[in-house]
């Protein structure tokens, strides 16, 4: 529910230069970006969802992310060593966790690799994302973790790798490419118009690149999924109790 | 109103097949219960539903009514229960926060909000109380174990609970440290302080004890009567001195040897020579450098001067807190692991039953190994270290937290090896494995190591 809502905010900001309404100005932005996070930290922690025990995860799983971003500051390519973590981190503890184990990653990491600036809002919502994909994904399973939860995340982890590059391309190509003939970003053209000359962008500039997150992510996923899977799961089953009225045998 | 009040409480930890603790009918009023029963009976996790860890810490399914000081374990927060329950873990290593004894005992008032004048004296008077005034300015990581056990306890009586709850304090306590711990559970008791306490070793708390409780198979019943107690232990661990072989060639030599930390050096010259075949039993008391010196032997600990010298095949060490060691998914595949990397013999499925059957492990197989209670993750470790033939073994205090039955296992596991041709040194306070298993005891003492005569060990 939380995760709806902060969506719809992330959404509009993503669309915004869709809707031949122009850039979204940045100080608007950052606010946008780092009110919902907050806010919807703050909605978790209050409805008692994110109790200490989650949050002491969330926080070891943001500055591990920052350690992580520290020593592979540009990536290899479009990958970055900070996805593995937020997707399994979602794929166990759900959409709520997993948004914010994303964009707490990202805003820890930013913080510590200098990488604070007006790229950071777009970065929080679409790593955000990241995590709350993987949350939907695993939150119709039960039982304990075998190969198909390994194919069903390395799929969402090939899905985000690209879904990531888009939504930061949003950011970039109505920032930078206002001039380009037939792919710039031209303010005011309708949609369908902005719509095709963002994909022509995407596949010149960023597919490839993009290929690396994607692959990358899936080979952190098939070599390390399971037994991370295994651990954080064996933490959630810790995380909540049941009350039994009668001692069955 | 009474300080425990269960009732029909049953409970199973997440993803376990079997009750921890079933249909447990306790009431708490007065003076101090004592809980007995063997490893992985259900004793750690009765005394953890008194602050609420169980359920809200290990997750799993609590059924039954569990009311501490009148309050609902299952709906009461453990921020809460911590104020009335004082809680002192089997690993004290659990429960040390601040790098400095002093802080550290202050750490529980602090989040308390107790004024700072009153913390002063608080502090003061618990550490006084468990006779660790002299610890006050020490840093907690250079503590021996039995000295952070009294530490601990400071930092729970400092808190002034109204019921303390004791997970085995005195596995790692020599007699003397032993003796300081009970007299400070006894002062606080003085006070209108009550207390749960788990422990294997009876005779020290026997007198304070209002009332003995055996549990087994997580069920609880009175014992208070019956007098099995010490003098099981003894018994259980009968040598048997005509299966020791004779040495075989040297397989450890220490000349001259300085070992501690710079500037804190625990063994000034030692001179010490192991041959295979021997079980030597180290005694000596908390920090005298029993544990410094089998890091040395091990080679985790440089010498500061002089010389060790080893000959080749696997050194299999236990530390102290053997959780550390303990990394695999199941515990087969941990001891699978030590045999497919430790050299001598294959991993198959046969050495490694025959190595859970040595510990009596057979039922934890398939279990996380950091799930398991504190004794049989003891018992999980050393066979994990032990299994498959090591030319040296170090077991850092290995029958803490143990029951007679598995001190017996020890003792015949440890003779089995020696058998091989291994030299094993046993770091104790446990008077029986040193005087029935061990061919040999020396002790730590004012930075030296001295020989000890070995009292013949006449069978019982």
């Amino acid at each position: 529910m939380t995760v709806l809502v902060v969506s719809v905010a992330g959404m509009a900001l993503f669309l915004w230069p869709f809707l031949a309404l122009g850039a979204p100005s940045t100080g608007a932005a950052v606010s946008l970006a780092l009110g919902t996070v907050v806010a919807s930290a703050a909605v978790e922690t209050l409805t008692r969802r994110l109790d200490s025990r989650r949050f002491a995860l969330l926080a070891a799983i943001a500055a591990l992310d920052a350690a992580l971003r520290l020593v592979l500051v540009n990536g290899i390519g479009g990958f970055s060593p900070i996805f593995f973590l937020i997707l399994v981190a979602g794929y166990v503890f759900g959409p709520s966790f997993g948004f914010l184990c994303g964009a707490i990653s990202l805003l820890a990491s930013a913080v510590v690799t200098g990488g604070i600036g007006p790229w950071l809002p777009y970065q929080l919502f679409a790593c955000g994302w990241v995590g709350a994909l993987a949350g939907l994904a695993g939150s119709y399973r039960h039982g304990a973790y075998d190969w198909r939860d390994v194919v069903v995340l390395g799929a969402v982890a090939v899905i985000t790798g690209y879904l990531f590059g888009a939504l930061l391309d949003v950011w970039d190509w109505t920032t930078f490419y206002r001039a380009a003939p037939s792919y710039g970003y031209v303010a005011g053209a309708s949609p369908g118009e902005l719509l095709r000359r963002f994909g022509s962008f995407y596949l010149a500039t960023s597919a490839w690149w993009d290929s690396f997150r994607a692959v990358g992510d899936v080979i952190a996923v098939i070599v390390l999924g399971l037994p991370f899977m295994a651990a954080l799961g064996r933490m959630r089953s810790r995380f909540t109790f049941a009350t039994e009225a009668e001692p069955a045998v | 109103m009474d300080a425990l009040s269960f009732a029909q409480l049953g409970y199973a930890y997440p993803g376990a097949g079997h009750r921890a603790l079933r249909d447990v009918d306790l009431t708490i009023d007065c003076g101090l219960t004592l809980l007995t029963g063997d490893s992985g009976s259900g004793k750690s996790t009765l005394l953890r539903v008194c602050n609420g860890l169980v359920p809200h810490f290990h997750g799993g399914v609590i059924s039954g009514r569990a009311l501490v000081f009148g309050q609902d374990v299952t709906r009461t927060n453990t921020r809460r229960l911590a104020r009335d329950v004082g809680f002192v873990f089997q690993d004290p290593e659990l429960q040390s926060v601040h790098a400095r004894v002093e802080r550290d005992v202050a750490f529980g008032l602090e989040n308390m909000r107790v004024p700072r004048g009153e913390m002063r004296a608080r502090v003061d008077e618990a550490l006084h109380l468990c006779g660790a005034e002299a610890l006050r300015e020490r840093s907690v990581a250079t503590l021996s174990g039995g000295e952070r056990q009294r530490v601990a306890l400071a930092g729970v009586l400092a808190m002034r609970p109204r019921l303390l709850a004791l997970d085995e304090p005195l596995s790692q306590l020599d007699e003397s440290g032993a003796r300081a711990l009970v007299a400070a559970v006894a002062a606080a008791m003085e006070r209108g302080t009550l207390a749960v306490v788990a422990e294997h070793r009876l005779a020290l708390l026997r007198p304070l004890a209002q009332r003995v409780m055996e549990v087994s198979g997580g069920r609880l019943s009175d014992s208070s009567d019956s007098d099995a107690g010490p003098a099981m232990h003894a018994t259980a661990l009968t040598g048997r001195p005509g299966e020791r072989p004779s040495p075989n060639h040297a397989h450890v030599r220490l000349h001259g040897v300085a070992a501690g930390h710079p500037g804190a050096v625990v063994l000034a010259s030692v001179d010490l020579e192991l041959s295979g075949g021997e079980v030597v039993a180290v005694i000596g008391n908390n920090g005298s450098g029993k544990t410094t010196l089998l890091r040395t032997i091990a080679g985790l600990l440089a010498p500061l001067q002089g010389r060790v010298e080893r000959t080749a095949g696997r050194v299999a060490y236990l530390p102290q807190n053997p959780t550390t060691l303990l990394h695999r998914r199941t515990l087969r595949s941990e001891i699978e692991w030590t045999l497919r990397h430790g050299g001598g013999g294959g991993a198959g499925a046969d050495a490694v039953d025959a190595t859970l059957a040595d510990f009596g492990l057979e039922h934890v197989a398939e279990r996380y190994p950091r799930d398991l209670s504190t004794g049989e993750r003891q018992r999980a470790a050393l066979a994990a270290v032990l299994a498959g033939s090591p030319a040296l073994a170090l077991l850092d205090e290995p029958t803490r937290g143990m029951d007679a039955t598995a001190a017996a296992r020890l003792g015949r596991a440890v003779q089995r090896l020696a058998a091989t041709g291994a030299a094993v040194v046993i770091a104790t306070h446990d008077h029986d494995l040193a005087t029935h298993v061990a061919t040999r005891v020396v002790e730590t003492r004012d930075g030296a190591v001295q020989e000890q005569t070995v009292m013949a060990a006449a069978p019982a």
